[in-house]
């Protein structure tokens, strides 16, 4: 075992883990070096005076302290305790709020959609001999009016030239 | 778990008798406490703590299924405790109330008042006073969360490997070599502190 062999098992020989063939060799190599000796005493003093730090400089006693905790801990409420409280003093008027909030939503967008379903525009008329056709530089009121016009007009013009042909025979 | 009495006291305290967690905290206050203090380094944060361990186990000891000694399983509480709370402190830039300057000067300052500073001892008189105790304190202060652990559940709680594994969740070889660099960062330490003394 050279010396840097040797450093590498200081914790293994402080701890008694070493063999007693890896000992003996231990040995050795601490014989040989000088400086590899003086580091592994030093290493084994600190070892040992951590021992000193077992004694703490006062006695500690934790149990009131604990128990107090404990009793601390158990009169706190718990969290369906808490939410019951919050639900009194709060959750209530909110969650009113919001029903309501929810209401107005509700009943406006129920007018929106009746609204479009009384402009959706309806399915042409089966007779069109009813309408008047549309008239020249009148603006339309509104789509509903103007689609049926069109086809009218096309219509109007098919048996108006039928009406001017002459007839065979 | 092979010991009859600590077996029954896991049985009363699954049942909620008051008088063993009394008996529970009596017996390992002070290992608990001095592990925290060692972890932590303020004895009223440490206090608190050790406080708050108990507590922790009061409430989850319906979690403890005897695989391991009750101590061993305390011991993992109290680290666990430990480095949350010092992960809280050094997010609240509060985990070290003294940088390692001060700490050395405040150190000096302390020295200077003792009897024995106008005659600096040996190196082999120093580990035996009072001043080794003050350096090793400091030094440990300064070393990693996951060295110091180390170093306390080996070095000064004089536990086994087998426990510290068990209380780490860390394998041996890890635990090994952490452990001598551990060492080797504390006696580098020392010896700077030391020098700064000298």
């Amino acid at each position: 075992m050279n010396s840097a062999e040797a450093r590498d098992r200081f914790s293994d020989a402080l701890d008694g883990e070493l063999s007693s063939e890896e000992q003996a060799a231990f040995q050795t190599a601490l014989e040989r070096d000088e400086a590899l000796r003086s580091e592994y005493e030093e290493l084994h003093q600190l070892v040992v005076g951590m021992h000193r730090l077992r004694k703490v400089d006062s006695e500690v006693h934790l149990l009131v302290g604990v128990q107090e905790k404990l009793r601390a801990n158990g009169r706190r409420p718990k969290p369906r305790e808490l939410l019951k409280e919050t639900n009194q003093r709060l959750l209530r008027p909110t969650i009113l709020a919001l029903w309501l909030f929810l209401i107005v939503l509700l009943v406006v967008a129920l007018l929106q959609l009746v609204e479009l379903d009384t402009e959706a525009p309806a399915e042409p008329p089966e007779s069109t001999s009813t309408m008047a056709p549309a008239q020249p530089g009148v603006p339309s009121t509104n789509l509903r009016s103007s689609r049926p016009r069109i086809r009218d007009t096309a219509e109007t013009n098919v048996v108006s030239s039928r009406a001017l042909r002459p007839k065979a025979g | 778990m092979d010991d009859p009495e600590e077996s029954e006291l896991v049985d009363r305290l699954k049942r909620r008798d008051e008088a063993a967690f009394r008996e529970l905290v009596l017996r390992y206050e002070t290992r608990i406490y001095r592990l925290v203090l060692r972890m932590i380094g303020d004895p009223s944060e440490a206090q608190d703590l050790a406080q708050d361990v108990f507590v922790t186990v009061f409430r989850s000891i319906e979690g403890f299924r005897g695989e391991s000694r009750l101590s061993t399983w305390l011991y993992r509480v109290a680290a666990n405790h430990c480095k949350n709370r010092l992960k809280y402190l050094s997010r609240r830039a509060r985990g070290r109330k003294r940088s390692f300057d001060e700490a050395v000067q405040a150190h000096a300052l302390d020295s200077a008042s003792m009897s024995t500073s106008a005659n600096l001892p040996a190196p082999d008189q120093v580990i035996q006073g009072r001043q080794l105790e003050m350096h090793l304190r400091m030094a440990l202060e300064q070393l990693p969360t996951e060295q110091r652990e180390l170093v306390i559940l080996r070095d000064i709680e004089d536990l086994t490997y087998e426990e510290i594994q068990s209380i780490t969740d860390l394998p041996a070889g890890t635990v090994k070599s952490r452990l001598h660099r551990a060492r080797l960062a504390l006696m580098q330490q020392v010896r700077h502190l030391q020098g700064e003394r000298s």
